[in-house]
C-alpha cells in the first residue's frame, strides 16, 4: 500500500484486524481517502482537493487487475461495504460510494453548484459522465485480443460513449457560449469529473476522438492550466486509468 | 408554487423514487408515462438532455438523470438531509441501493430462460444478502433503526429503500424472502408502507410490472 500526505510518499502496511486501533496509532488527519492506485472513480475527489489546497492522506491499495487480487482481498472485510474508495473524517466517520464522497467534499469547499439548481445540473452531468466511464472501463479491463472490439464500441459514433459526449459538447455550449464550465460560472466538481473520467482517458487512448468536441477540448486546457491541478498532475502516481 | 412535470416509462423503475417524493411532500406534479413503443420517436424532440428518461421539467429548466432529480426535489422539499454529512449520508445508502438495483433489473431483463435462473441465484446468493446486510447494520448505528435511515425524519434515502423493496417482495425474488434475516429494514419497509401520504400514492397509483 502506498500512503502519501502532500509530496511524500511511504509505505505502510495495510490495516490490521483492528482497523479502530490502526487509525489511533496514527494520527488522524482531517481527511483520509484510501482508493485502489488508480484515477478511476476517486481523481475527482482528488483533483477536488488538489484545487482547493486541503491536505488529506492518500492512501492507494495494489491494483494488478480485474478481477481483483491481491491486497485488497486481504482487508476488503475492514470496508463496510466491501468497496473502496471510503473517506474517513478526523470525527470518525467512514463514507463509502464515490459520488457520495466527491459530492460531500466539493459542497464543502463551494465547489458543487451555488444554487439548488445548479446542483441538480452538476449531478446530472456527474451521473451521466459516470455512465460513459463504464464503456472506457470495459476496453482497460479487456484481455489484448478483445481491446479493438471494446476500443470500436466505445469510439464508434452510434455507441452511447458518442452519444454522451454530444450530449457533453451541447450542454457546455449551451452554459454562456462554452467558454468557461459545464455550470454557472465557476470550475465546479462537473469539470473535474469530466476531466479524470473522460477527458483524460480520451487524451490517452484516442486524442483525435476529442478534437470533435472543440469546447471540451478547451475545457481540458481550461482545466490543466489551474496552477493546482497542474502541480497535482505532474507528482501524482502514474496508473493504469 | 412551480410546476413540476415528470416524463417516464409507464412503469415504476427510475421514476418511482421521484413519485414517491412528490407523494411525501404532497406536492402536485404531471406525471407523464411513455409507452415503449413512443419512445423513439419522443427521443426526437431533443428536449432529453442524454436522450434518456426521467426527466424533470421546472420553471423552463430541464434537468435528467433519476438521483439528479430525486435530490434535486429533497433539497427543496426538506427530505435530504439535515447536514452536509447527512445527505452524504443518504447519497452513500442511495448509491449501494442503486448498485444493487442494477442486479436485480439484469435478471428481469434477461430473456434467455436458464441464465435468467443463473443470475437470480447469483443476485439472492451474494451481492443482495450482502448489501442488505451491511445496510442493516448502517441503520442500527442510526438511533437503533428505530427510525429512519439517516438522521430523525423521512429522507428520500427511505424512498429509494421502498422503492426497490418492492422487487425483493414479488417474483422472482419473493421466495428467496431477502428481507427476513433483517428486522429492523423489515420494519422499515412497514413503517414506510404506513405513512399516510405514501399509502395514498400506492393505493391511486396504475399497477405495473416493473
Amino acid at each position: 500500500m502506498i500512503k502519501s500526505a502532500g509530496s511524500a510518499a511511504t509505505t505502510t502496511k495495510p490495516p490490521t484486524e483492528n482497523h479502530l486501533l490502526y487509525a489511533l496509532e496514527n494520527t488522524m488527519p482531517k481527511y483520509k481517502l484510501t482508493y485502489f492506485n488508480l484515477k478511476a472513480r476517486a481523481e475527482d475527489t482528488r483533483l477536488l482537493f488538489a484545487v482547493t489546497g486541503q491536505d488529506y492522506e492518500d492512501v492507494r491499495i495494489e491494483f494488478t487487475g480485474y478481477p481483483v487480487t491481491g491486497e485488497f482481498l486481504d482487508i476488503k472485510h475492514n470496508f463496510l461495504f466491501r468497496e473502496v474508495p471510503v473517506l474517513e473524517t478526523e470525527d470518525g466517520v467512514r463514507l463509502y460510494q464515490s459520488h457520495a464522497i466527491a459530492r460531500y467534499v466539493a459542497t464543502e469547499f463551494g465547489l458543487a453548484g451555488e444554487t439548488n439548481l445548479e446542483k441538480a445540473k452538476v449531478d446530472m452531468i456527474i451521473d451521466s459522465i459516470d455512465e460513459a466511464f463504464s464503456s472506457l472501463v470495459w476496453y482497460y479491463f479487456a484481455e489484448d485480443d478483445q481491446k479493438p472490439i471494446k476500443f470500436k464500441e466505445a469510439f464508434d459514433d452510434q455507441s452511447s460513449f458518442t452519444n454522451c459526449m454530444d450530449s457533453l459538447e451541447r450542454l457546455l455550449t449551451a452554459n454562456k457560449g462554452g467558454d468557461g464550465f459545464f455550470v454557472g460560472d465557476k470550475l465546479t466538481w462537473a469539470d473535474l469529473k469530466f476531466h479524470s473520467s473522460l477527458g483524460d482517458n480520451i487524451k490517452r487512448i484516442n486524442p483525435d476522438y476529442l478534437k470533435n468536441y472543440p469546447k471540451l477540448s478547451s475545457l481540458m486546457d481550461r482545466i490543466e492550466n489551474v496552477p493546482a491541478i497542474k502541480t497535482w498532475m505532474a507528482k501524482r502516481p502514474e496508473t493504469m486509468f | 408554487m412551480p410546476k413540476y412535470k415528470l416524463t417516464y416509462f409507464n412503469f415504476r423503475g427510475r421514476g418511482e423514487v421521484i413519485r414517491l417524493l412528490f407523494a411525501a411532500a404532497k406536492i402536485e406534479y404531471e406525471d407523464v408515462r411513455i409507452e415503449m413503443e413512443n419512445w423513439p420517436n419522443e427521443k426526437e424532440s431533443g428536449k432529453f438532455p442524454f436522450c434518456q428518461m426521467p426527466i424533470l421539467e421546472v420553471d423552463g429548466i430541464t434537468i435528467a438523470q433519476s438521483y439528479a432529480i430525486a435530490r434535486f426535489l429533497a433539497n427543496e422539499f426538506g427530505l435530504a438531509g439535515e447536514t452536509n454529512l447527512e445527505r452524504a449520508k443518504v447519497d452513500m445508502i442511495a448509491d449501494t441501493l442503486e448498485d444493487l438495483v442494477k442486479v436485480i433489473y439484469r435478471v428481469y431483463l434477461e430473456n434467455d430462460k436458464n441464465r435468467k435462473e443463473e443470475l437470480l441465484k447469483e443476485a439472492v446468493t451474494t451481492k443482495v444478502p450482502s448489501t442488505l446486510a451491511a445496510l442493516e447494520k448502517v441503520f442500527i448505528q442510526n438511533d437503533e433503526g428505530f427510525g429512519y435511515l439517516v438522521g430523525d425524519k423521512m429522507t428520500w434515502a427511505d424512498l429509494v429503500f421502498l422503492a426497490h423493496t418492492e422487487y425483493y417482495c414479488s417474483e422472482p425474488f419473493k421466495q428467496y424472502g431477502l428481507l427476513n434475516p433483517h428486522a429492523k429494514l423489515r420494519a422499515l419497509r412497514e413503517r414506510l408502507l404506513g405513512e399516510p401520504r405514501l399509502r395514498r400514492w400506492l393505493n391511486i397509483r396504475p399497477t405495473t410490472d416493473v
